[in-house]
C-alpha cells in the first residue's frame, strides 16, 4: 500500500524494482484525490479545504487532495479523469455531480453535499459497486421527526406536503411516522396555485408542518405563505434548513459545511486505512445541528431546551434509531 | 385589565397575520410548479425572514403593559373637532408580486386614504389613490446576492399629502442593493 503514495520518481523506481524482482503491482501507483467543486464561493471551498486540510494532517502519507473547479471540466479538461491520476474523485453541490457523473472516469465517485434526490436520479446505474456513492445532505426523516418528538412532546397529528421532488419518499415517510406513533396528513402539491387551498385544508387537520426536502414546495417564493398560514393555524413548521429556521419555522436540524468536509474526510481516510478502495454505501450526514427559532417558539408558548441539550437529547434518539 | 386584555390580544395577533396574508396571497410564483433537479441551494441558501418580531403575536405575560389612553383634554388641546378627524376613516393597501422568469420580480402596490385632517401644520386632505411600480432582477455578484430595481411612485400623477402645498408628482428611481 505504501507503494501508492510516494513520489512519481521514487514509485516509477519502485515499480522497476518490483518488477526486476518478479513482485505484482496491484496498480500503478495513483497519488492524487480530486474535490470536484461546483461554485468557487465560501461553502464550496471551505469544504475542499477542510477535506484537504483533515486527509493531509491525519495521514501525511495519504496522496494530495486537488481543488477543481467544475468550469475546467465543462470547458474541456476531463483527458486526465481517464487516467490513473486520481485515486479517488470527490464532488462537491449538484452541479459537479451532474457534470462529472457525464464524462468517463476510472477513480471511483464520492458526491457529496447532494440531495439525496438528485443522487438517486443520478446514479440509476453503477451504485452499490463501491465504484460510486454519496454522503446526502439531507436528514434522514427519522432524524427530523425525532426533532420534532423533542421539541412538540405531545403532538401527534402532522402534516406533510409533498411534491415532484419528494413524491418518491412519501410513502417511506408515512410508515415511519406512523409507526412513531404520528397520524399523518399527507397532501400532494402539483401546481403553486394549489399550496394555498392544500395548507389551509390539511393545516386544519394536524398540529404541525413536517417540511420534506422538495424545492417545489419550499422554496423563496413560498416560504412567506407557508409560515404566514401555519403560524396563523398556531402549527408550527419543523424545517430541513438553518435558512428556514431563520424566517420563521420553529426548528430544523441540518448539517453544515464543516460538518459535510468532516465527516468527507472520515471516509477518505477510512478508504486509505482499510486499504480497500471500495466506497461505503450511500448515506446520510454523521454529523448536524439543530437550531431552534426562540422569537417563533416564545410567541407560540412554547418552552424549548436549549440547544446544546437539544442537540444531546437527539444524539441519544438518533443513535438508537441507527 | 387582565381579562379585557386576554381577550383582545388574540384579536389583535389575527389582525396582524390577516394584514400579512393579504400581503402574501399574491407572491406565488407562476402557476405550474417547475420540475427542476434539487440542488444544495435548496438547503443553504438564504430565505426572506417571514416571522420577523414585529409580526410575531407576544405572549401577555411579557407585553410590557405600555398604555396611552387619550381623554377628552388631550383631543381638545390637540385642535381637533372630534376623534374621527384624527385618521381617514378608510384606508386600504394591496401590493401585488409576481415572480417572473430569470430571478425578475414585478410589483405594483395599490394605496388609497381616505380624507383626513392632519395634526399640527397639516390641512384637510382629500383622498388619494396612489399606483407604484417596481420591477427587480435578482443575481449575484460572486458570491453576494444583489438586486438591481427600478420603479415609477405616483403613477396616475400628483397628489397631495400632510398640507395644501404638499404636492407629490410622479417620480422615477433605480437602485442597487447587496446582501452582506
Amino acid at each position: 500500500m505504501s507503494l501508492a503514495f510516494i513520489t512519481p520518481i521514487g514509485s516509477v523506481r519502485a515499480l522497476g524494482m518490483c518488477v526486476a524482482l518478479g513482485i505484482f503491482v496491484p496498480s500503478i501507483a495513483a497519488q492524487n484525490i480530486a474535490v470536484v467543486v461546483s461554485e468557487e464561493s465560501s461553502a464550496y471551498i471551505e469544504i475542499a479545504d477542510g477535506v484537504r486540510r483533515m486527509v493531509e494532517d491525519k495521514d501525511p502519507s495519504a496522496p494530495k487532495v486537488v481543488t477543481i473547479p467544475v468550469r475546467r471540466l465543462v470547458g474541456g479538461e476531463t483527458d486526465i479523469f481517464k487516467t490513473d491520476f486520481y485515486q479517488l474523485v470527490v464532488t462537491v453541490g449538484a452541479h459537479a455531480a451532474n457534470v462529472v457523473a457525464k464524462i468517463e472516469i476510472k477513480a471511483p465517485v464520492l458526491n457529496t453535499l447532494i440531495p439525496r434526490a438528485l443522487y438517486e436520479r443520478l446514479a440509476t446505474h453503477g451504485t452499490g459497486d463501491g465504484q460510486n456513492s454519496a454522503i446526502y445532505l439531507d436528514q434522514p426523516l427519522a432524524r427530523q421527526l425525532e426533532l420534532a418528538r423533542i421539541v412538540l412532546p405531545g403532538k401527534s397529528r402532522l402534516c406533510a406536503l409533498y411534491g415532484s421532488q419528494s413524491r418518491a419518499y412519501i410513502e417511506e415517510f408515512e410508515r415511519m411516522a406512523t409507526a412513531k406513533g404520528y397520524s399523518v396528513v399527507a397532501e400532494m402539491v402539483d401546481r403553486a396555485s394549489d399550496l394555498g387551498p392544500v395548507l389551509q385544508r390539511s393545516l386544519s387537520r394536524c398540529e404541525f408542518l413536517f417540511a420534506l426536502p422538495d424545492a417545489d414546495i419550499f422554496n423563496r417564493n413560498t416560504i412567506q405563505q407557508i409560515l404566514l398560514t401555519s403560524y396563523h393555524s398556531n402549527d408550527p413548521v419543523i424545517a430541513f434548513s438553518a435558512a428556514h429556521v431563520k424566517s420563521g419555522a420553529l426548528a430544523a436540524v441540518f448539517t453544515s459545511p464543516e460538518q459535510v468536509a468532516r465527516h468527507t474526510a472520515e471516509v477518505i481516510l477510512k478508504l486509505y486505512a482499510d486499504g480497500k478502495f471500495s466506497l461505503p454505501p450511500p448515506q446520510f450526514p454523521l454529523y448536524w445541528s439543530v437550531s431552534v427559532n426562540r422569537q417563533v417558539a416564545r410567541s407560540l408558548g412554547l418552552v424549548i431546551d436549549d440547544d446544546k441539550e437539544l442537540q444531546t437529547k437527539l444524539s441519544k434518539v438518533s443513535e438508537e434509531v441507527q | 385589565m387582565a381579562p379585557i386584555d386576554e381577550r383582545l390580544a388574540p384579536l389583535f395577533r389575527i389582525g396582524l397575520l390577516t394584514l400579512s396574508l393579504l400581503a402574501s396571497s399574491f407572491v406565488l410564483a407562476a402557476d405550474d410548479v417547475a420540475m427542476a433537479d434539487p440542488t444544495e441551494q435548496d438547503f443553504l441558501s438564504a430565505m426572506p425572514v417571514v416571522l420577523s418580531v414585529s409580526r410575531l403575536a407576544q405572549p401577555l405575560p411579557e407585553a410590557s403593559g405600555a398604555i396611552t389612553v387619550v381623554d377628552r383634554e388631550m383631543i381638545r388641546a390637540s385642535g381637533f373637532h372630534e376623534l374621527p378627524d384624527a385618521g381617514p376613516r378608510h384606508s386600504a393597501s394591496a401590493p401585488l408580486i409576481q415572480s417572473l422568469p430569470k430571478n425578475f420580480d414585478v410589483s405594483l402596490g395599490i394605496y388609497y386614504l381616505g380624507p383626513m385632517r392632519w395634526a399640527g401644520s397639516g390641512d384637510l386632505i382629500p383622498s388619494y389613490t396612489r399606483f407604484d411600480l417596481r420591477l427587480a432582477h435578482r443575481f449575484k455578484f460572486g458570491a453576494t446576492n444583489a438586486e438591481i430595481a427600478a420603479g415609477v411612485q405616483n403613477l396616475s400623477g400628483d397628489y397631495v399629502d400632510f398640507n395644501d402645498v404638499n404636492i407629490l408628482s410622479r417620480r422615477a428611481y433605480l437602485s442597487v442593493a447587496a446582501e452582506f
